[in-house]
């Protein structure tokens, strides 16, 4: 089986990750973590997480990607005893000497390399075989060829990123936060100063910032060069982009597994994406070495929008009414789009809103107030509501 | 000279005491003036590999060492541990931003003769390796300090699409804190560097360092035993001695 791998910042993150159709998913601790200005999850909520994971047949899997310091030993192996006494499904670990540590006290951790370890060549994935790495999770860099020789030279399970944000270096070698701002990049502090801008005497100013990772267009091609594990990037994003990117994700692999993929499938999940993190995506190193046409020039040239309106929290089958809770402003009259993990996704415009006084209103604009609509298709609960932008009977 | 050196110069070199020449191998270095061809390296040589190899540049490695002799070798990526398995050469790693814990250095130390510790740690936290692992550890000691390594050619992307006059090289300027930074590439990637010249020479005091590392590429010398000479027994003036003072943080205090 090929694994839908997503993030989780928290909790109900987590929740929504596996609701949406992903196999796996990834948090971070409170400790030994990059992302340490994240909320991060405490052992009570990894041992909560794990047991929502393993009830519904999925995974979890705990960053133990810190470069540590000599002060951060402290507590690391009373840390990794717990994750293992927890059962989480393995550790993502960078520096070696946690690995070696994991292996030489025989902790029963299956163990993932991090994808700051750059992993690139066969060569590289048989050293860390040899050291116990159960996988590997490939750097963002590697192409087609890197990956097809990896998977034959060495059998190993492999992950790759499929979506999000991508670093300007090559991860895990970059101090530019330290020396500007102090913060610790290689600890979880990184300040993302390849997103900032910078001058050039007598030059246009300077960016390098890099759009984001999107392989739609290729997962069928991953998945042929024996990636088992498809992975998406941000553990600091909200529950919409988890489950509009996982949604979408598990979809268009379940169409691949059928054989039922069509382009104009492919070219809607492409729109929906973009559209939902704000900003360019393209494929990146996959087949190409990425150049000016990948890159921000003239600042992140975001669009910031609120797609997301609301989630549904009930439906009532009998008299056909959708209680949700307010996200953004909507109103009467709007064409919005109901999506979820059971449901295909459909439009419908607006007719009334109910707000919690029992009144009919003509907009919601007070955030996370709780209101109800005439829908006439059945709703689950944690079924979302969003504008209408994209229409796929325009596509082709 | 009371101190062992490896010294990445901007020309071929003679031999010298105490001192061993590391050659940025061509092909296989990103961010440097001037890179050296395997034909200009001797047995007596060191070699510098800092890319990220992929398939095919640890394949072209490979074919390299096999028909070449070299004393030994400096490197970045682990597949190069795999590769001279049965190599009688001296290995040592050097992960410019991996290496800063005790721990993680001695664990480096089963599959490599030296480690050179990472650039971002203070001069406590080197004491205290150096002491736990005495003999055994390289300190990068001067010359520009790399920041970021990219695969990306950043000077090209950025020309070609403000459609300027090529080059290799860019310096760029951060507007609030006015740093600048040195930028390098070639057709594998990109090097950031600190404008200003790192110079850890204080570090030179410390017992049982395997060997000081200093990158010459940028510095105007006639001989290297003049730059030696006065780097020992001469005060720092203007250079900046990165993080040996300066401990980052990395979580933020709470707000309010």
């Amino acid at each position: 089986m090929i694994e839908l791998l997503a993030p989780a910042g928290d909790l109900e993150k987590l929740k929504f990750a596996l609701h949406y159709g992903a196999d796996a998913v990834y948090i971070g601790g409170q400790n030994f973590s990059l992302r340490a200005n994240a909320k991060n999850f405490s052992l009570e909520d990894i041992e909560k997480g794990v047991l929502f994971a393993h009830e519904r047949g999925k995974k979890v899997y705990v960053t133990v990607n810190i470069i540590l310091h000599n002060e951060d030993e402290k507590g690391l192996e009373e840390y990794l005893w717990n994750l293992s006494r927890i059962g989480v499904d393995a550790v993502i670990v960078s520096d070696i000497y946690i690995i070696n540590l994991i292996h030489d006290l025989k902790i029963p951790l299956e163990i993932h390399l991090s994808t700051q370890a750059s992993v690139l060549n066969p060569l590289a994935a048989k050293f860390y075989q040899s050291l116990g790495v159960k996988r590997i999770v490939l750097a963002r860099e590697a192409t087609e060829e890197d990956i097809r020789n990896i998977k034959k030279e060495t059998g190993l399970d492999l992950e790759c990123f499929i979506h999000g944000a991508m670093c300007t270096s090559i991860s895990g070698r970059c101090v530019l936060s330290n020396v500007l701002t102090n913060r610790d990049a290689n600890r979880g502090g990184c300040a993302q100063i390849c997103r900032w801008n910078f001058e050039v005497e007598g030059k246009p100013n300077y960016q390098m910032t890099s759009k984001d990772l999107n392989m739609i267009p290729y997962i069928e091609k991953m998945i042929q060069c024996g990636v088992n594990s498809l992975k998406v990037e941000g553990r600091m994003r909200g529950i919409y982009y988890i489950a509009t990117v996982i949604v979408t994700y598990r979809r268009l692999m379940d169409q691949i597994k059928k054989k039922t993929l069509t382009k104009e499938d492919t070219i809607y999940s492409l729109q929906i994406l973009n559209r939902c993190a704000n900003r360019e995506s393209t494929p990146q190193f996959f087949q190409k070495l990425p150049s000016e046409e990948e890159q921000y020039f003239q600042g992140r040239e975001e669009i910031s929008n609120q797609d997301f309106l609301g989630l549904v929290l009930d439906y009532d089958k009998k008299e056909k009414i959708v209680t949700l809770e307010q996200r953004n402003y909507f109103k009467v009259g709007d064409v919005v789009e109901f999506f979820g993990p059971n449901l295909e996704t459909f439009s419908m415009q607006i007719h009334t809103i109910t707000n919690e006084q029992k009144k009919n209103v003509l907009e919601a604009n007070h955030p996370n107030e709780i209101i109800k609509m005439k829908v006439e298709k059945p709703l689950e609960k944690y079924d979302m509501m969003r504008l209408k932008v994209i229409d796929k009977a325009n596509i082709l | 000279m009371k101190n062992k050196y490896f010294i990445i110069p901007k020309k071929k070199e003679e031999k010298m005491e105490n001192v061993e020449f590391l050659y940025p191998l061509q092909g296989f270095c990103v961010g440097f003036l001037k890179e050296f061809s395997i034909e200009e390296i001797t047995e007596e040589d060191y070699i510098y590999v800092n890319r990220i190899l992929d398939t095919e540049g640890i394949l072209a490695l490979k074919k390299i060492l096999d028909s070449n002799k070299i004393k030994g070798i400096v490197f970045e990526d682990l597949g190069i541990v795999e590769l001279l398995k049965d190599k009688k050469i001296k290995k040592i790693f050097y992960a410019t931003h991996a290496t800063c814990s005790k721990f993680t250095a001695q664990t480096y130390l089963k599959y490599v003769d030296y480690v050179i510790l990472s650039l971002d740690i203070t001069q406590e936290e080197i004491k205290e390796i150096i002491e736990y692992l005495p003999n055994s550890i390289g300190l990068f000691t001067y010359g520009l300090m790399p920041l970021m390594y990219s695969r990306r050619t950043l000077i090209k992307n950025y020309e070609v699409h403000y459609n300027l006059e090529e080059t290799n090289d860019l310096w760029i300027e951060e507007p609030n804190t006015k740093e600048q930074f040195y930028l390098i590439q070639n057709e594998y990637g990109t090097v950031i560097y600190d404008s200003k010249k790192y110079d850890g020479r204080e570090l030179l005091n410390l017992e049982g360092v395997a060997f000081h590392l200093l990158n010459l590429q940028w510095d105007n010398y006639e001989k290297i035993q003049d730059f030696l000479k006065s780097f020992e027994t001469e005060k720092s003036l203007e250079n900046w001695d990165g993080f040996l003072h300066q401990k980052t943080i990395y979580r933020l205090p709470p707000k309010g």
